[in-house]
């Protein structure tokens, strides 16, 4: 059959698929209105209110909904895939939160990741906006040089030249580092005491993580670095994530939503402030920051929920994992044991357990939000 | 009313503003040399030679630009393929295979009509 003609009656299948459903969709409306009691009006708007929106209805059942209730029974089956889903029952998991220790690691390296990298994304993207919202010339130039990292962030592209940048001998950030430290060489003990701090952190981490002291104790044994150890970044597992929170900084998006926020931060405020003689630092901590609080919060929680689900970073910027499994992330495992080895069942059951504790943070979010989150409206 | 005690400020109002945004301009300067500067290492990479890439020096813009790589992957029929199967919605890279019969089994066509071709040495694997 000709591929176009072939194409083109998919395309009308899909049609009459598409009218057919919301027709049905929308007469099942209908007739719990007449159930329900209502007037033949309501029930001719009820008809046409969901003839309108069942396409979309339709979409979410059929590419949303029909695979989360698929996964989910997957979650509690051993599946390989030329092979039918056998029932296990809560084995996958009893496994993952018990025995699996990639799991476990995996999980924690998720948990650093969300606990440094997402406050320091804040304040750059925070700092950023606030100097941007000068309304100097030339700002749109800014917004969008500021605004690119994030289009190309976890592109493998761009990845690949992260590797180039940050590769610890011939790359060129540690080229650089040397370069600027020739120039002022009162900069070394800083780069030695930075090294020192993030090599001790790392190690206590990794131990805490694994249960394994020694590399710690090997690190507090060598005490300062000399000036010739270099940061190792995606190469060696003590800078792997700081790399990657590294990358993280460079291509947060929330720069926007802060400079949004901050336009609509009335004017008076700070004009009423400047007469009672508030400092700069006081008008910033008293006005802006409670007033742009709902967009620090909506960053916050997609922050999160973006972290916890980092998979380009570990699979292509570390190469699998990293060194000694130390960017596996809870996504990445995941993808792992999926399409790796073939462990549906337990790859579904993994997304379960990452979409429950997804919904646990925000959910806590949300609770603590009313305390710290100002909204302009509940005012009136 | 304001207070009486605010103490007057050392510098003319004006040439304190033009300071600060002299200040702030310098920090969004830094900003976006720190922002661009993975892009333009990328793009100066690709027009390097593999020597210039790897070497400890600093090869800041190649002295002699190579358009090797962009010449490669423009006639790379691989990824001329992959490359108009991400931008036009109709698959064009099976004229063999296509969706048959049965749920989600791809099985090959009885008219292997472009097997001559060279883009569909790509899709014999499936």
């Amino acid at each position: 059959m000709n591929p176009k003609l072939y194409t083109f009656l998919w395309a009308v299948a899909t049609v009459v698929f598409i009218i057919l459903s919301s027709l049905a969709v929308a007469s099942v409306a209908k007739l719990i209105a007449r159930w329900r009691g209502k007037n033949r009006t309501y029930q001719a708007r009820t008809f046409a209110s969901y003839f309108f929106a069942s396409p979309w209805i339709v979409g979410y059942i059929i590419f949303v909904i029909g695979p989360t209730l698929a996964s989910l029974y997957w979650s509690f089956t051993r599946f390989k895939l030329p092979d039918p889903p056998v029932w296990v029952g809560l084995q996958n998991y009893i496994q993952l939160l018990t025995t699996d220790d990639q799991f476990r690691v995996s999980i924690l390296n998720s948990i650093y990741v969300t606990l440094f990298g997402l406050p320091l994304q804040l304040a750059m993207a925070l700092v950023l906006a606030l100097l941007l919202y000068r309304r100097l010339p030339g700002e749109q130039a800014f917004r969008m040089i500021y605004y690119l990292p994030v289009m190309l962030a976890a592109n493998a592209a761009m990845l690949i030249t992260w590797r180039l940048v940050l590769n610890p001998n011939n790359g060129i950030l540690n080229t650089l580092i040397r370069m600027i430290e020739d120039i002022f060489p009162f900069l070394v003990p800083v780069r030695q005491g930075v090294v020192w701090f993030t090599e001790i952190t790392n190690a206590a981490f990794l131990g805490l993580q694994r249960g394994d002291f020694n590399l710690l104790q090997q690190i507090v044994a060598r005490g300062l670095p000399g000036p010739e150890v270099m940061p190792l970044w995606h190469q060696s597992q003590l800078w792997s994530k700081p790399a990657i929170i590294f990358i993280g900084v460079w291509s947060c998006g929330m720069m926007m939503i802060y400079l949004a926020a901050l336009s609509s931060v009335p004017p008076h405020l700070y004009e009423a402030a400047l007469v009672d003689g508030a400092s700069g630092w006081q008008r910033f901590w008293r006005i802006t920051f409670p007033m742009i609080s709902p967009a620090t919060f909506y960053n916050l929680v997609v922050g999160i929920i973006a972290t916890l689900q980092i998979f380009e970073q570990s699979y292509v910027l570390t190469d699998n994992g990293g060194p000694a499994q130390s960017t596996y992330f809870v996504a990445y495992y995941l993808w792992r044991s999926t399409f790796r080895f073939n462990k549906i069942g337990y790859g579904a059951a993994m997304s379960w357990i990452l979409l429950v504790l997804i919904l646990v943070l925000t959910l806590i979010q949300f609770r603590l939000a009313n305390r710290w989150v100002y909204y302009e409206y509940e005012e009136a | 009313m304001r207070k009486p005690n605010r103490r007057e400020p050392f510098l003319p109002r004006k040439v304190r503003q033009a300071f600060s945004n002299g200040i702030v301009y310098l920090l969004l300067l830094a900003g976006s040399g720190f922002m661009l500067f993975p892009l333009f290492w990328m793009i100066s990479t690709s027009l390097k030679t593999m020597e210039e890439a790897n070497s400890p020096r600093i090869t800041w813009w190649p002295a002699q630009p190579q358009p090797d790589a962009y010449r490669q992957v423009l006639t790379d029929s691989r990824w001329l393929l992959y490359f108009s199967n991400s931008i036009s919605p109709t698959p064009r890279s099976s004229p063999r295979w296509r969706f048959w019969g049965r749920w989600s089994r791809w099985r090959p066509s009885p008219t292997p009509s472009a097997a001559s071709s060279g883009r569909d040495a790509t899709s014999s694997s499936s």
